[in-house]
């Protein structure tokens, strides 16, 4: 009897007990969040599926490789992108424009004196513009499985591939379908809904 | 008439069922986890995109890992609502951790959700016909249970009155989190204290943390290796390139092996030459015809005027090709800048798909290798398309010395530059608005 009495009895949510758990929670959580924002925490990025827009006033990287790849869509055949793998990378001004379901995101940091940084950087992208490059100790032509700029990554053999030991591009502006880094530093850090990124 | 009652007994049931276990709590924890999946795996799903896993990696696999856990916990705050103080605690220490781990706490939401799931789960308490001392004990116990790994309090407390027990039930849950961000501190404020510690550290959940593995094989060779490396090229950089490049002095020696070796000085070089310098021996990276590997690709660059200084035809060399056993025979050009003006398009077709890149100039300096299957662009009036083996390039080639210094004294420029699979080295490349796309 008393088990069954158990099994249905029924509750409530008692405020005190949820106050006892959400507010450390929230702490620690307010906490990260400020060290993530001060750049002495490196978060964890990783964003497919959708096109979206990444903007960055200038990108300066170390590793630096390119090339041809193929994103098969199951409704649209294959989507055509350029993969760009960046071994060590320093963003300033990044913005990035992200559509989560019904909502638009555009996250924004390294506005200010410290520019994003962010590891094994990899991006997906239909398209890349800059209003300026440089790129040092530059190999165009080398047959994408052969790269070796960025340790670990390389296109497939046959394809068209592009590496350089550095490179730095102004203005940035990239509609990407993927974006993935082992660390994001994100000094600065900002998040908004809706707007667009500059 | 006989359906009613059932669909109200059915409507019924399900009130019950809702109402004896922390619903809603629940909802908010696999919403969480829905959403954290969403985010790294949407492409996945979505558009059948089976190699965009192997791009997403250990970050990827975090947040949805983080994300499947927060699924089971709300799932199992439902079907076992015995043990909820465990799946629930397990919850936030989930929401809060997916922050760093998995794009932000899903860019706040999924981490906000989480939170809030797992602690209204959490505070939901069974009450009702069956509450004083019978259902207290035995959400004590089940709490119990659920605490079990966390202290000691619950264990001791069985024994002693109810009201006892939920103060120390309560002591250890609130002590949980200090203890949990203790863990979370010491690694970060060692991280802040390191000042941008810029050496690959991959990092899971900030706590385990190892250095990244191509590095790894050694802090010592790495160190050791650059020294050797510096000092062997040079001697070995003139005598092998003799197969197409003829004594063009010193700048274009370097410049063949520049994707790793070449710039040792450099800190991008010297870990490229670290990297490589273990597996291949310099020797051998010198002694092919340029170490390098030309891709397959349909690939032409055009632009409207090229102004080539130091520029010189080296000959023929045997180049060989990815993803084929018969390497192809290519022109090589050295010259000591390039600078390709007036519109410059580069276009690679691969696989039908055919990406464009497009810039009002182009300018590669510090010992530019250049080989193509074709070349061609007008002198003035005189428009001339070199070929390997056509006659004007063997010509060119018994030129190559006078070429050279001529066009060392006085840049000589080319309109209507077309070149043909394309290969070029060069220690800088500076280009004006650049815009990769596809057409």
């Amino acid at each position: 009897m008393s088990a069954e009495k158990r099994l249905f009895a029924q509750g409530r949510v008692r405020w005190k007990r949820f106050a006892v758990i959400i507010l450390p929670a929230a702490a620690i959580a307010a906490i990260l969040i400020g060290l993530t924002a001060e750049g002495a925490i490196a978060a964890n990025i990783s964003v497919s599926g959708q096109q979206f827009l990444v903007t960055a006033s200038s990108l300066n990287g170390t590793g630096f490789e390119q090339f041809g790849g193929q994103v098969t869509s199951s409704t649209a055949g294959t989507q055509p992108v350029i993969v760009s793998a960046i071994r060590s990378a320093t963003l300033a001004s990044l913005c990035q424009q992200v559509t989560v379901g019904p909502l638009s995101l555009r996250l924004t940091a390294g506005g200010g004196t410290t520019p994003v940084s962010a590891s094994n950087l990899i991006v997906d992208a239909s398209s890349l513009a800059g209003s300026s490059a440089t790129f040092h100790n530059i190999v165009i032509g080398q047959d994408a499985g052969t790269l070796t700029q960025d340790p670990g990554t390389a296109g497939t053999t046959g394809g068209f591939g592009e590496q350089a030991s550095s490179v730095t591009i102004e203005n940035l502006v990239q509609h990407t379908w993927l974006t993935t880094a082992g660390t994001f530093t994100l000094p600065g850090l900002s998040l908004g809904f809706g707007g667009s990124c500059p | 008439m006989v359906h009613a009652p059932r669909g109200h007994r059915a409507l019924g049931s399900w009130r019950r069922w809702r109402r004896t276990r922390p619903f809603w709590g629940g909802v908010l924890l696999v919403l969480a986890g829905l959403e954290l999946v969403t985010i790294p795996l949407s492409g996945v799903l979505g558009h059948g995109a089976v190699k965009l896993v192997i791009y997403i990696g250990i970050g990827g696999v975090f947040g949805v890992l983080i994300g499947a856990l927060l699924i089971a916990s709300g799932v199992l705050t439902w079907t076992n609502p015995g043990n909820r103080v465990f799946y629930d605690i397990a919850g936030v220490v989930l929401g809060v951790l997916s922050f760093p781990a998995s794009n932000l706490g899903g860019f706040f939401i999924g981490m906000l959700l989480a939170i809030t799931g797992g602690s209204l789960a959490f505070a939901w308490t069974p009450l009702g016909p069956a509450s004083s001392p019978d259902s207290r004990d035995s959400t004590d116990s089940s709490d119990g249970n659920g605490l079990g790994g966390t202290g000691a309090a619950p264990a001791s407390g069985r024994g002693t009155s109810a009201s006892g027990d939920r103060g120390h039930r309560m002591l250890a849950v609130s002590a949980m989190p200090l203890v949990l961000l203790a863990g979370l501190l010491g690694p970060a404020g060692r991280a802040a204290a390191h000042a941008a510690p810029a050496a690959p550290q991959d990092c899971i959940l900030l706590i385990i943390c190892w250095r990244d593995p191509s590095p790894s094989p050694g802090p010592e060779p790495s160190t050791a290796s650059p020294a050797p490396t510096a000092a062997t090229p040079p001697p070995t950089a003139t005598p092998p390139a003799s197969p197409g490049a003829s004594p063009e002095p010193s700048a274009s020696g370097p410049a063949r092996r520049s994707p790793g070796a070449a710039p040792s000085a450099t800190p991008p070089g010297h870990r490229a030459s670290r990297k490589r310098s273990p597996k291949r021996p310099p020797q051998r990276y010198a002694a092919a015809a340029a170490g390098l590997v030309a891709s397959p690709a349909t690939s032409v660059i055009t632009a409207g005027s090229a102004t080539l200084h130091g520029f010189a035809y080296e000959g023929v060399v045997s180049m060989p090709v990815g993803g084929s056993a018969r390497p192809v025979r290519m022109m090589e050009f050295t010259a000591s800048s390039m600078e390709l003006a007036g519109g410059v398009t580069a276009s690679v077709t691969s696989g039908g798909v055919n990406t464009l890149t497009t810039s009002p100039s182009f300018a590669f300096d510090g010992s530019v290798v250049l080989y193509a299957t074709k070349l061609s662009g007008c002198l003035g009036p005189l428009c001339v398309t070199l070929t390997p083996g056509n006659a004007l390039s063997v010509l060119l080639q018994l030129a190559s010395k006078v070429t050279g210094l001529l066009t060392g004294l006085v840049p000589v420029t080319l309109t209507n530059v077309t070149t043909d699979q394309p290969f070029v080295l060069a220690g800088s490349l500076r280009s004006g608005a650049l815009s990769l796309g596809f057409g």
